[in-house]
C-alpha cells in the first residue's frame, strides 16, 4: 500500500511538473497552466518577443502549431516537423496566447457541429473547457479523436524592434514661425517602416496635433509639416510603424522633445538635486516676440509668486525662490506667464528631490546634531530622565515648508540623541522639550537653533519637588492688556556658568510658569514681535510675577513717496477702441530704494496684463495691450519700497475716433502727440504755462469786455476753463499724481467757497 | 417789419448761412485729409517742428470753418434781437 502510494505520488509529480512550460529565452512569458500543457497552453507575455519555435513531444504525423489571442482569434499557424514547429511570431508583453501542436486537422470530428471540421477551428469554435473535446496526449482522445501534443518548449529571442529618431525639430528648439517642419527618421532590420503618426501636445499635455503621415520623405525617414501654432510651449513624438509580410509594429521614440514657438528660454539655472524644505531659486533668460505679463513659477502642479524684470528689446529675466515641498522624489517645474494674449508655459523640467530625516538616533540613523542630557540643579550630579512631550519643527530654507518631529519616551534615560540623515546643510530646528523624572517637577526648555553635524549639547536641568516653587508670570502691555506668545527665558548661575532652567510662550492668558529655585537670583528675558525687550533679575520668592512690556510698539511713520517721481503713458484721459496702446509706467527715486515697482491693466472686469521690474533706482515698465472694445482701460500702478506697498490708479477711456478726424479732437490728439515727441522745445512745464497764460487773459478779456467784476462769475469762468483743459484735453500737468484731475478739484473747492461765501454775504 | 418779424428773418438768414457753410464742409474734407498725409502728421517722429504747427493748423481748420459759420449766423440773430 505504502508502496502504491509512493509511485502514485511519483507520478504525480510527473505530471506536475510536465506541465510547466519551458522557456529557452529567459522569463519572457508565464505559463498561466490554463489549460493544462495537455491541451495546449495558455501563455501570458511578460515583454515584447519574437516566438521562433516550439517543441513539443513528438507526434505520430506531421501536423500543425496554432497561436491564438487572448480573444481567440487565430492569429499564427505554421507545419510541423515531427518534434517541432518554426513560427516566428512576434508576441506582446501583456498579451495573452493560446498556443496548440497538433496533427493534421482533417482527420479531426467533434460532437458539436456547428464547429467546423478541420483546423483551424475558429473563435468561438476553440473552447478549451469543452468537455466533450478532451484532447489527448500524443494519440486521439476525447469526442473527436484528435491528436494534441504535449508542448514542453517554447523558444524565443529578442523582439526585433523600430528604433525611432525625433530629428527635427530639435528638442528645445524655439522659433517665431507658426509653421513647423517635423522630421522622424527610423530603422529597423525586421520590419519595413510604413507610416508614422505624429503627436503634438500643448506643454499641459493637451493634444494640439495628431497626423498619420503614410508618405515617406525618403527610406525610414517622415517629414510632415504642422501649421497655425500659437505662442507657447509644446512637446512631440512620433509612433512609427513597420510591417513584413507576416507582423506589424508600432513604436515610439524613447523621449519627448520640446519646442518653443514665440519665446525662447535660455541661461536656465537651478539645481537638478535638492532637498525637501530646502530654499531653491529657479531662473532663465527669456526672448520674447510680445511683451509677457502675468509669470507665475509651477512647481510639482503648485503654482507660486515669480518675477518679471524687462533687461531691454525683448529680453526678460524669470526668476522664483521657492521652498521645497515634500511631495514627490521628482518633481517638474516650469515657468507660466500671458504673452499676446495668450498663457504660455516653458516645457517641463524636472528636479529630483531627496528626503531629509530628523529624528531619535538609532542603528541606522547615527549623525547626531543635537544631543540632550540632564543634571539635578541643586547637587549638579546627572540624572536620567524620561520626555514626556518634545516637538522639533525643521528645515533647511526659510521655513515655509518644514517637517515636524513629535517625539516622547517615558523610558528615564540618561540622554536622547537626535540625529540628520540626507543632508550635509545647517538645519534649522524650533523646538519644545518637556522632561521629568519621578521625585522631580517637569519642565520645559524652548530653542530655535541652527544645527550643523558638530553635535550640539544641551544639558536641562531639573529641580526636586521640595527644592522649588512654581512662579507664573503674566505680561502684559502699558495699556494692561495680556501679550500672549512671548517668549519667556529664565537663567541662574549654575557653577559660574548662566544656565537656562526654563523656557517658553506666554499662553493666551500672557502667562507662563516656571518650577524655579527661591534661593538664588534667576535673570528673565520676556520677548515679544513690537515690545522692547524686557530683561529682570528676580529671587523668585513668590508665585506670581507681573511683567509690562512697553517701548515703542509701532514704528514711525514713514513717506514712501518721498524722493518718487513718476510718469504714465498714454498722457491725457482717452485711448482708441480696438487699437494696441503701448502704456507705460516710468519711476525714479532719490531717496529709497525700490523694491519692485510695476502695474496691472484691467479693463471694467478683467485683468488684461501685468508687468514688473525690480530695478532698485526705478526704471519704465512696458505693457502694449490692445483696447479692443472696452469702454474703461485702469492701469493700478504701485511700488514697493522695504515691503511697504504704495499703489494709485489711472483711469483711460476708450472712445471710438470714427467720425473725428477733422474734429477738434484731431487738434487736440495731435497737439499731444507732438508734446510727447517735441516740438520747438516745448516741455509740460511750458505746455502748463502757456495753458496758465490762456486762462488769465481769456478770463480777463471777457471780464473786461463785459463787465464780469463777481468773484463767483470770474471763479466759474476759470473752473470751465481748467476743466476744459484738465480733463477734457489732459494738458494740465498734475503735481499731485496719487489724485487723478488735482487741478481740476483744487479749482473746484475754491470755486464752491467764494460761492457760499457770496452766498451768506 | 415789426420786431418779432426781423427775428424771424434773422433766425432764417442765420440758418440758411449756417447750412450753406455746413455744405462745403465735405469739400475740406478730403483736402484736410490729404494735407496731413502729405505732411506725414501721424508720424511726429519723422517731421519738423515748423510742419507739426502746419498740421495743428490744418487740423484745426474744418472746426475753424465751422465756427466762423457759427458765429456769423449768431451775429444775425443777436442784431435781429437787438
Amino acid at each position: 500500500m505504502k508502496k502504491l502510494f509512493l509511485i502514485l505520488a511519483f507520478v504525480f509529480l510527473i505530471n506536475f511538473v510536465s506541465a510547466d512550460i519551458e522557456n529557452s529565452h529567459g522569463d519572457a512569458f508565464t505559463d498561466s497552466g490554463n489549460p493544462s500543457s495537455v491541451d495546449g497552453v495558455e501563455i501570458v507575455m511578460n515583454r515584447t518577443v519574437l516566438i521562433t519555435t516550439i517543441q513539443y513531444s513528438s507526434g505520430t504525423v506531421a501536423g500543425w502549431c496554432y497561436i491564438y489571442n487572448s480573444s481567440k482569434d487565430h492569429v499564427k499557424n505554421a507545419t510541423t516537423i515531427v518534434d517541432h514547429c518554426t513560427i516566428n511570431f512576434l508576441a506582446e508583453k501583456g498579451e495573452t496566447y493560446y498556443i496548440m501542436a497538433g496533427n493534421d486537422g482533417a482527420q479531426y470530428t467533434r460532437e458539436d457541429t456547428t464547429a467546423p471540421a478541420t483546423f483551424p477551428y475558429l473563435a468561438p469554435d476553440l473552447n478549451f473547457t469543452d468537455s466533450c473535446f478532451t484532447w489527448g496526449l500524443g494519440g486521439g482522445g476525447g469526442c473527436g479523436g484528435v491528436e494534441i501534443y504535449n508542448i514542453k518548449t517554447i523558444n524565443t529571442t529578442d523582439a526585433p524592434n523600430i528604433t525611432v529618431t525625433l530629428t527635427e525639430p530639435a528638442n528645445d528648439f524655439s522659433t517665431t514661425q507658426t509653421e513647423i517642419s517635423f522630421l522622424v527618421n527610423s530603422s529597423s532590420s525586421y520590419f519595413n517602416i510604413s507610416n508614422a503618426t505624429f503627436n503634438v501636445w500643448y506643454s499641459n499635455g493637451t493634444l494640439f496635433n495628431q497626423t498619420i503621415n503614410t508618405t515617406l520623405s525618403s527610406v525610414n525617414s517622415s517629414r510632415l509639416n504642422i501649421s497655425d501654432f500659437a505662442v507657447g510651449g509644446y512637446i512631440w513624438n512620433a509612433q512609427v510603424c513597420g510591417k513584413n509580410t507576416t507582423d506589424y509594429l508600432c513604436r515610439w521614440a524613447l523621449s519627448n522633445n520640446t519646442f518653443n514657438v514665440g519665446f525662447n528660454l535660455t541661461n536656465i539655472v537651478f539645481n537638478t538635486t535638492t532637498y525637501e524644505t530646502e530654499s531653491e531659486t529657479f531662473q532663465a533668460n527669456l526672448t520674447a516676440s510680445s511683451t509677457p505679463s502675468s509669470l507665475s513659477f509651477l512647481y510639482a502642479g503648485t503654482s507660486y509668486d515669480a518675477t518679471l524684470t524687462s533687461l531691454g528689446g525683448d529680453e526678460y529675466f524669470l526668476t522664483s525662490t521657492i521652498d521645497i515641498p515634500s511631495l514627490n522624489s521628482t518633481n517638474n517645474w516650469s515657468f507660466e506667464w500671458t504673452q499676446g494674449g495668450e498663457t504660455t508655459r516653458s516645457a517641463n523640467r524636472t528636479q529630483s528631490v531627496t528626503n531629509i530625516t530628523f529624528d531619535i538616533c538609532n542603528s541606522t540613523l547615527t549623525d547626531a546634531y543635537l544631543n540632550f542630557t540632564f543634571k539635578d540643579e541643586t547637587s549638579l550630579a546627572s540624572i536620567n530622565a524620561s520626555v514626556t512631550a518634545s516637538t522639533f519643527v525643521y528645515y533647511l530654507g526659510s521655513g515655509l515648508e518644514n517637517k515636524t518631529l513629535s517625539f516622547s519616551n517615558i523610558t528615564n534615560h540618561s540622554s536622547y540623541g537626535f540625529c540628520f540623515r540626507n543632508a550635509t546643510q545647517t538645519l534649522n530646528v524650533n523646538y519644545s522639550i518637556s522632561y521629568t523624572l519621578s521625585g522631580y517637577q517637569q519642565r520645559t526648555f524652548t530653542e530655535d537653533i541652527a544645527l550643523t553635524n558638530s553635535t550640539t549639547n544641551r544639558t536641562l536641568y531639573l529641580l526636586a519637588t521640595g527644592d522649588g516653587l512654581f512662579v507664573t508670570f503674566q505680561v502684559i502691555n502699558t495699556a494692561e492688556q495680556t501679550i500672549s506668545d512671548v517668549y519667556s527665558s529664565v537663567n541662574r548661575s549654575i557653577g559660574g556658568t548662566s544656565t537656562n532652567v526654563g523656557s517658553g510662550y506666554t499662553g493666551a492668558d500672557g502667562s507662563i510658569t516656571f518650577w524655579l529655585n527661591p534661593n538664588f537670583p534667576h535673570d528673565f528675558i520676556f520677548r515679544a514681535a513690537g515690545y522692547d525687550e524686557y530683561t529682570t533679575t528676580i529671587t523668585p520668592t513668590q508665585s506670581s510675577y507681573t511683567i509690562t512690556l512697553g517701548g515703542n510698539t509701532t514704528s514711525p511713520i514713514q513717506d514712501f513717496v518721498k524722493g518718487i517721481t513718476y510718469s504714465i503713458l498714454p498722457s491725457g484721459n482717452y485711448v482708441l477702441n480696438d487699437t494696441t496702446i503701448p502704456f507705460n509706467f516710468t519711476i525714479s527715486t532719490s531717496f529709497w530704494d525700490l523694491d519692485e515697482f510695476g502695474f496691472i491693466l484691467r479693463n471694467s472686469t478683467d485683468e488684461l496684463g501685468r508687468v514688473n521690474s525690480t530695478s532698485g533706482s526705478g526704471g519704465t515698465v512696458n505693457l502694449a495691450v490692445d483696447t479692443g472694445n472696452d469702454t474703461t482701460i485702469r492701469m493700478d500702478y504701485y511700488w514697493i519700497i522695504d515691503g511697504n506697498y504704495s499703489n494709485s490708479t489711472k483711469i483711460w477711456y476708450v472712445i471710438s475716433e470714427e467720425g473725428t478726424g477733422w474734429s477738434l479732437k484731431q487738434l487736440f490728439t495731435d497737439l499731444s502727440t507732438f508734446m510727447t515727441s517735441g516740438m520747438f522745445g516745448l516741455d509740460n512745464f511750458g505746455l502748463a504755462v502757456i495753458t496758465f497764460m490762456f486762462i488769465f487773459i481769456f478770463t480777463g478779456i471777457l471780464s473786461s469786455k463785459y463787465g464780469l467784476n463777481s468773484p463767483s462769475a470770474i471763479s466759474g469762468l476759470i473752473f470751465s476753463l481748467v476743466l476744459f483743459f484738465d480733463v477734457g484735453l489732459g494738458i494740465v500737468p498734475n503735481p499731485i499724481g496719487a489724485v487723478d484731475n488735482f487741478p481740476t478739484i483744487l479749482i473746484g473747492i475754491v470755486m464752491v467757497g467764494i460761492l457760499i461765501k457770496e452766498g451768506l454775504r | 417789419m415789426n420786431k418779432r418779424g426781423g427775428l424771424f428773418l434773422g433766425v432764417v438768414i442765420a440758418v440758411v448761412i449756417f447750412i450753406a457753410g455746413v455744405l462745403f464742409i465735405q469739400y475740406m474734407k478730403s483736402d484736410v485729409t490729404s494735407a496731413r498725409v502729405s505732411l506725414s502728421c501721424a508720424t511726429p517722429d519723422n517731421i519738423t517742428d515748423g510742419t507739426k504747427l502746419l498740421c495743428l493748423l490744418i487740423g484745426g481748420a474744418v472746426p475753424y470753418y465751422i465756427i466762423i459759420f457759427i458765429s456769423i449766423a449768431m451775429g444775425f440773430v443777436t442784431r435781429a434781437i437787438t
